[in-house]
């Protein structure tokens, strides 16, 4: 590791209206290494980034940048100047333009007052070459593109900058297993040239694999920063981020799996082939798969987004056709969707509304008490303990831990027998992860069954009782508790290669 | 507490200061009350039970009209045709009561075309992909023209034939104006009451979310569409009995001005976002700001200027206020 220190933080702070959301902050990373920042949501981690973006003043401390003292006159012009880069959670490419296009918007290589295509392309190509990445064309439009390929857009747009800090924002969000090693295998070469990585995320293995040094902050200080020379260890880390001890992480308590409840037979729709499984009470069934493998699909095909084209879903041994989610919804089924966000949630409402929606449609409920609902609201605040003012207030303003448990609460109070968890845990901090858990456990006491779409490899082998893993549309292989491990389900994710 | 929707006003266990002062609405208010008293100041003959019972009337077509407009667009949707729909329908129903010498049946034959129109509109937004903005306009456009094919481009004049929504009072107020705050508070309590409330709100924040929790979601904003059409037809015959003449220009710039009550009064153009009080104060606001400038003097053509000039100023301020919760 080069000893080069590029950047230096000592005490800073910020408040918002008299709430100190981060204090007293040190951080430095070096040249050429992989700094990672870990924390649940909400302990200041973007906070942090707006700070060193420019796009927050801090009210007190020093930054360093390159040796240069630069507090106070930090602004987002100044800061790409010297050499710090974003890459967002959320993507900022322009869609509708190519590879190359998005790489150079703004600074084209010009030769004689006309825009140099050939050089722009050949050096687009060289700089994926530098990081990496092989598979990208140039010339491809960006919507065309893969989550996971847009990312190495955005890292190859900053890079172009003559990025000398990195952050990553939660890169990995929405990534298939291979998609992440590729992406940490970026990281890696980004680290050999020379860069200064500051890399955020929930998923403690990327960490592990790529950290040099790890940092844990948690309600906006820092708590501890881990070397990877003197080892780092999970239940250490975890225990820093929520701040007790994380021993009990995984619920895996065993229910009494009962008869089956529901059962899929031959179905086929959009992105589905003549897919067969059934569900038992108090089961988990996992499903697992690489992006893509039609499990998103899966799912809304049997709660009635997509239209199914042949099969038969069968609920408590009886057929029952479903040609929208009011259909599943009243035959009790009930779905968590992949993004609270998009599909989940009316961020913009209050609690109460969001969590009575789908109760009111089930029960027919024509006329509606506020206070009834808030009364019923706050039960469900209490019970999947959510932090937030209130049920008046909007959904917006609330973690993604706790938006996600409203997407439950509101499946809790509509109540079914199915419920179908398309990434429960997505985007959610650790402690709310284990609040999750324990609720699922709680529906399979109930004798309910769960269908739980993850990407998530610890997560589906601790918390499946059976393991059904999809490729191209298809069942590929069921796999019971005894053989769930991770080696098993990708060899059957990718098909079966490895024999 | 200042991240409080004044969608969700209705916060029990909130104390009633805080929810008076988390609400969009009590600025209008404030507003309101100090501008009547600015004016009242200036204009002696403004503060007057007479110009209050002439403002209230005015207030009574608009009104009716902007409840329905805050409603579609709570829901995600906008309506731009209900000016000359109005007009339109109006025309309709004087030609025949003209040609039939009969009130009842053209009216109702009026009121039952202005529903089928606003339902075949509705069933165009919500079955297609096209933007209400779009068709709506299409709309606009073929009432204009049917509404000139039918009188000709002249007018029908009914005097004393339908007279009672002026004629009919009480307290001084005349009837249409009871009919407005009827349709004010009818549609606050929908709101707070029914699920059809509820859905208003979730299927303009999110209709995507909103049918996968098992809204039938084109259903519902048809449903917005034909109840607004319903209101249209009540303003019409409320509007032709006043004037008791049937012309073309009856509704002009009538959509504007229910879009601006219900904007300035907090409804947002993206849906989701919006409440009746706010629409009613913002009705208030603009025909008391007319009704002041008139009293003061103030031309036609200023008028104009001046009021586009406050609804800026009032989604400006809406604007601040969203900014400051997060």
């Amino acid at each position: 590791m080069d000893e080069k220190k590029i950047l230096e933080i000592t005490g800073v702070s910020k408040s918002f209206s008299g709430v100190t959301v981060f204090s007293d902050f040190d951080f430095d990373v070096y040249a050429g290494e992989v700094h990672c920042i870990c924390g649940e949501n909400g302990a200041g981690k973007s906070t942090f980034i707006k700070i060193l973006s420019g796009a927050y003043q801090p009210d007190g401390g020093e930054i360093v940048i390159d040796g240069e003292p630069v507090y106070g006159r930090l602004n987002p012009a100044l800061s790409m100047e010297k050499g710090i880069q974003t890459i967002y959670q959320e993507h900022t490419l322009m869609l509708q333009l190519t590879v190359m296009e998005n790489l150079f918007v703004g600074k084209e290589i010009v030769k004689r007052g006309v825009v140099d295509k050939k050089a722009m392309y050949y050096k687009t190509l060289e700089i994926f070459r530098s990081i990496g990445v092989e598979d990208i064309n140039p010339l491809s439009i960006v919507r065309d593109l893969g989550t996971a390929q847009q990312k190495y857009v955005e890292i190859a747009k900053a890079f172009i900058k003559k990025a000398k800090i990195m952050i990553m924002d939660e890169p990995t969000a929405s990534f298939s297993m291979h998609e992440i090693e590729q992406l940490l295998g970026v990281v890696k070469k980004l680290r050999d040239s020379g860069v200064g990585v500051i890399y955020i995320s929930h998923h403690l293995e990327e960490i592990f694999d790529i950290a040099d040094r790890v940092t844990v902050i948690r309600d906006g200080r820092k708590i501890n920063t881990y070397k990877r020379e003197d080892g780092l260890e999970e239940a250490v880390i975890i225990k820093d981020m929520v701040g007790r001890d994380a021993s009990t992480f995984y619920s895996c308590e065993s229910t009494q799996i009962g008869e089956v409840i529901f059962e899929v037979k031959d179905l086929s729709g959009p992105g589905v082939d003549n897919v067969s499984f059934k569900l038992r009470k108090g089961e988990i069934l996992g499903v697992s798969g690489l992006v893509g493998a039609g499990r998103t699909e899966m799912a809304e095909v049997i709660f009635g987004k997509r239209r199914a084209t042949a099969g038969q879903v069968i609920v408590n041994g009886r057929e029952i056709k479903i040609k929208s989610p009011r259909d599943a919804i009243n035959n009790g089924i009930c779905m968590v969707t992949e993004d609270r966000q998009l599909t989940g949630l009316c961020v913009n409402q209050s609690l109460a509304l969001n969590a009575m929606l789908s109760h009111s449609v089930k029960y027919n409920t024509k006329f509606m008490n506020p206070r009834n609902d808030f009364k019923k609201t706050s039960e469900f605040i209490e019970k999947l303990k959510v932090k937030c003012k209130g049920p008046a207030q909007q959904v917006k303003f609330l973690s993604g831990g706790n938006q996600q448990k409203i997407v439950f609460a509101k499946w809790f109070i509509t109540d079914g027998e199915v419920f179908i968890f398309d990434e429960p845990t997505r985007g959610v901090d650790v402690g709310a992860k284990q609040d999750i858990y324990h609720l699922m456990v709680q529906l399979c006491k109930e004798g309910k069954g769960i269908i739980m779409i993850s990407s998530d490899m610890p997560e589906v082998i601790a918390m499946s009782d059976r393991v059904i893993i999809m490729k191209d549309g298809k069942i590929s292989a069921e796999v019971e508790k005894e053989e769930i491990d991770s080696e098993t389900i990708l060899d059957y994710a990718l098909g079966g290669v490895l024999g | 507490m200042n991240n409080m929707d004044n969608a969700t006003e209705k916060m029990q266990g909130v104390p009633l200061k805080k929810r008076i002062f988390s609400s969009d609405s009590t600025y209008l208010l404030i507003g309101l009350v100090v501008y009547i008293i600015i004016i009242a100041v200036i204009a002696p003959n403004f503060a007057t039970p007479y110009n209050f019972s002439i403002v209230m009337e005015q207030l009574a077509v608009p009104g009716i009209l902007a409840v329905g407009m805050c409603m579609v667009m709570i829901a995600g949707g906008i309506d731009l045709s209900v000016g000359n729909q109005l007009s339109f329908i109006a025309c309709l129903m004087s030609y025949f009561i003209i040609n039939s010498d009969q009130v009842f049946p053209g009216v109702i034959i009026g009121v039952l075309v202005c529903i089928g129109c606003s339902t075949l509109m509705g069933l165009l937004i919500s079955r297609t992909r096209m933007e209400p903005f779009i068709v709506s306009v299409a709309f606009m456009t073929i009432y204009k023209g049917l509404a000139y094919i039918i009188t000709s481009g002249a007018e029908y004049p009914i005097p004393g034939r339908i007279g009672f929504a002026t004629s009919v009072r009480f307290l001084t107020l005349p009837l249409m104006v009871y009919i407005m705050i009827g349709v004010f508070v009818a549609f606050a309590l929908i709101i707070r009451f029914t699920r059809f409330g509820r859905w208003l709100y979730a299927v303009g924040d999110n209709a995507e979310a909103s049918f996968l929790s098992g809204i039938n979601v084109k259903n519902f904003k048809l449903k917005t569409y034909v109840i607004n059409g319903c209101l249209v037809a009540l303003a019409s015959v409320l509007m032709l009995s006043r004037n008791e003449v049937g012309n073309p220009n009856l509704g002009v710039d009538l959509e504007i001005r229910a879009i601006a009550s219900a904007v300035v009064g907090g409804t947002a153009l993206a849906g989701g976002k919006g409440t009746i009080l706010g629409t009613f104060l913002g009705t208030v606001w603009m025909g008391i700001v007319s009704n002041s400038l008139n009293i003061i003097g103030v031309s036609t053509f200023y008028q104009y200027v001046v009021t586009g000039c406050i609804i800026i100023g009032a989604v400006f301020v809406n604007q601040l206020r969203y900014k400051n919760e997060s």
